[in-house]
């Protein structure tokens, strides 16, 4: 079957990203630094739902499996649709390709967040040892979702938001906040300047349960709110003065879509440090597969998102085993060049987007 | 002295452990799978002391990974897997190789991973101290403890004490107090100096020496201007970074230090980053070699070679 047919099914694509999900979420608990054989794995679930004994399979594989490796794919999931959800927004409202949510200095704020944090925090003496585990997240999550409120204040004028004030807003405010981040790296012990670095290149190491109990119902209302947007969206294609006359809500519309974009990727963000290029690919795979309609484009990039993310982490988690890569090398390493090879492809046959 | 009371009195490696927590430890309780009770035999070690520290103890046959900060003994330490950096650790990397102890010095992490070992009940003991020259004789003891090997841990301990008493005597003695600066490589932000508080400083005092880059706090970038104030007399860095800037020549003539008393003269030495800074069972000879080079004039007594600086 070729690509043309297949693009005119979009409902066949869209459960095939999703198979592909499953598969890569089946592929990431199943496999690992520890290696056993696929019936092992089964018989750890087939003992979880009781369909076999409890403690007939090993204790720590179980461990591994259900404690480390179903909870990272899960929230490996909720992350990559986050990011990605994010980018397809961005990309709509600045109506450009190229707009991702850093760009209205989410990603930024978080990281001036957690650099204060990681700084300033061993002097936090009130803050209680249980919640030191949500710290450094609700730091990254506040910082994030402070930065972007500012930008959008700052593109605010004569009852409505500018959109390329904000994205020169955007791009001033992180220069700022970038001055921020090198005033505390100046000031930073060595320890904790490992740590930022750490942070900035992102990794699903600290992700379990507890994070997903965050990740899940965020990436769930992100979801639904942008698709409840989407028909704005495609308006927004038009240009903005035409969305707004042929009747949508545009201003109210705009603050919800950057402040659930916020949210998303600023909760993403936060668990698991920068992981860069999803937010772009991810969109612009879906548009080259499905169209640029953002009800599908919004379902099947957080999708792919999920898949991307899950994949990735799986990869990082194995290639160098017992050791382990930051994800943010793997989503740019592989990611980037996949998306060229499938730009420049249809670069000849016609961006659908344009 | 009380963990050492407790062997001696030879409870098992559980209650062992539980001891434990009244000194500079984190216990985490043990599961059948892990602990098996009795002798250990699959031992990840953490950290280039503690490494050092195991071997040094006889039980480098039982190390079945290191983390890529634990370089000696060399030849033992490139065989093994590597669990990645030891600020970096993962999880199930971890778990993975089945031990029956992870051994962690202090720096290890990041936390969410030592929490996730935690709720695992993986068999982790996390020695917590500061990495210092007074912290290698608690190190050595907390190490043979938990390798059941308490009483060849104190006969290191011990010598080690009396290897630094010596080194530090004849250190004593010395009238001359050189300005020195430690520079560490940090690529394309250019060099820098260690300043007050770094491993560095510590190692720099110790050897008789004075540290030309104390006005600043942690590592911090150094400007030909800065270097010409601190005007050290010696200039000390890996041997690594001193290799790629060229040796001695081609760190005499870097624009940032040409001016300065040490570049002049072309005193300019490199040192094994571990050996030097490691805080391990070589430090103390490690502050001789230092302080040798730093005076040359003088004769600095240094400790006799011992089974766990040969290898």
């Amino acid at each position: 079957m070729s690509q043309g047919t297949l693009r005119h099914r979009p409902g066949v694509l869209l459960a095939l990203i999703a198979a592909g999900l499953v598969l890569s979420l089946v592929l990431a608990t199943a496999i690992g630094p520890l290696m056993v054989p696929p019936g092992e794995i089964g018989r750890v679930f087939a003992e979880a739902l009781g369909i076999l004994p409890a403690n007939s399979t090993d204790v720590t594989l179980r461990d591994i499996v259900l404690d480390l490796r179903l909870p990272r794919a899960l929230s490996g999931m909720c992350i990559g649709a986050l990011l990605a959800i994010g980018g397809s927004v961005m990309q709509g409202l600045f109506r450009n390709p190229l707009a991702d949510p850093g760009l209205i200095g989410v990603s930024s704020g978080a990281a001036l967040a957690v650099a204060s944090f990681i700084v300033f925090g061993g002097s936090i003496a009130f803050l209680p040892a249980g919640l030191r585990y949500y710290g450094m997240p609700v730091a990254a999550f506040a910082g994030g979702l402070i930065v972007v409120l500012l930008i959008q204040r700052l593109a605010y004028r004569d009852g409505r938001t500018d959109v390329p004030t904000m994205l020169l807003a955007g791009i001033a405010v992180t220069a700022v906040v970038m001055a921020g981040i090198g005033l505390l790296t100046f000031i930073s012990d060595d320890t904790q300047l490992r740590s930022m670095t750490f942070w900035s290149l992102g990794s699903l190491g600290g992700v379990g349960w507890a994070s997903m109990v965050v990740l899940a119902p965020v990436a769930a209302v992100v979801l639904l709110l942008s698709l409840r947007f989407a028909d704005v969206l495609d308006a927004l294609m038009l240009g903005e003065r035409e969305a707004y006359s042929i009747g949508f809500e545009v201003e109210r519309a705009k603050r919800v879509m950057v402040l659930s974009v916020a949210a998303g990727v600023g909760a993403a963000v936060a668990f698991t440090g920068l992981i860069g290029f999803v937010g772009i690919v991810a969109p612009h795979m879906t548009r080259l597969l499905l169209g640029a309609a953002h009800r599908r484009l919004l379902i099947g990039s957080s999708l792919l998102g999920g898949l991307l993310v899950v994949l990735a982490d799986t990869a990082c988690r194995v290639i160098v085993a017992p050791a382990e890569l930051p994800i943010g090398i793997i989503t740019s390493l592989i990611g980037a060049p996949f998306f060229l090879v499938l730009l420049l492809h249809q670069q000849r046959q016609g961006y659908p987007g344009s | 002295m009380r963990r050492l009371t407790l062997a001696a009195a030879g409870l098992n490696r559980r209650q062992l452990l539980v001891g434990m927590t009244g000194a500079a430890t984190t216990l985490l309780p043990l599961r059948p799978s892990y602990g098996k009770a009795g002798a250990i035999e699959r031992i990840v070690s953490v950290g280039g002391a503690i490494t050092e520290v195991v071997f040094a103890l006889g039980a480098g046959n039982k190390v079945v990974a290191v983390d890529t900060t634990s370089c000696y003994p060399l030849q033992a330490t490139a065989a093994l897997p590597k669990v990645g950096y030891l600020r970096t650790l993962a999880t199930e990397g971890l778990l993975s190789m089945k031990p029956d102890l992870i051994l962690l010095d202090a720096d290890a992490g990041p936390t969410d991973v030592l929490d996730q070992l935690k709720r695992l009940g993986a068999p982790v003991v996390h020695f917590t101290e500061r990495p210092s020259a007074q912290s290698v004789a608690d190190k050595i003891l907390f190490v043979g403890t938990a390798l059941q090997q308490a009483d060849k841990a104190a006969g290191i301990a011990a010598t080690f004490r009396q290897d630094l008493a010596t080194v530090a005597a004849s250190i004593k003695l010395l009238l001359q107090r050189p300005r020195v600066l430690f520079l560490m490589n940090a690529g394309t932000t250019g060099l820098r100096g260690a300043g007050s508080g770094t491993a560095a400083a510590e190692m720099i005092t110790l050897a008789g020496g004075r540290n030309a880059f104390a006005a600043s706090a942690g590592y911090k970038t150094i400007s030909a201007e800065a270097a010409l104030i601190a005007d050290p007399e010696a200039i000390v860095m890996m041997s690594q970074t001193l290799d790629e800037l060229g040796g001695r020549d081609g760190v005499a003539k870097l624009p940032v230090l040409a001016k300065t008393k040490a570049a002049q003269e072309g005193r300019i030495f490199g040192f094994d980053g571990n050996y030097l800074l490691g805080f391990g069972p070589r430090t103390a000879h490690a502050i001789a070699a230092f302080a040798t080079v730093l005076h040359p004039q003088d004769d600095i007594v240094a400790p006799p070679p011992r089974p766990w600086t040969m290898a």
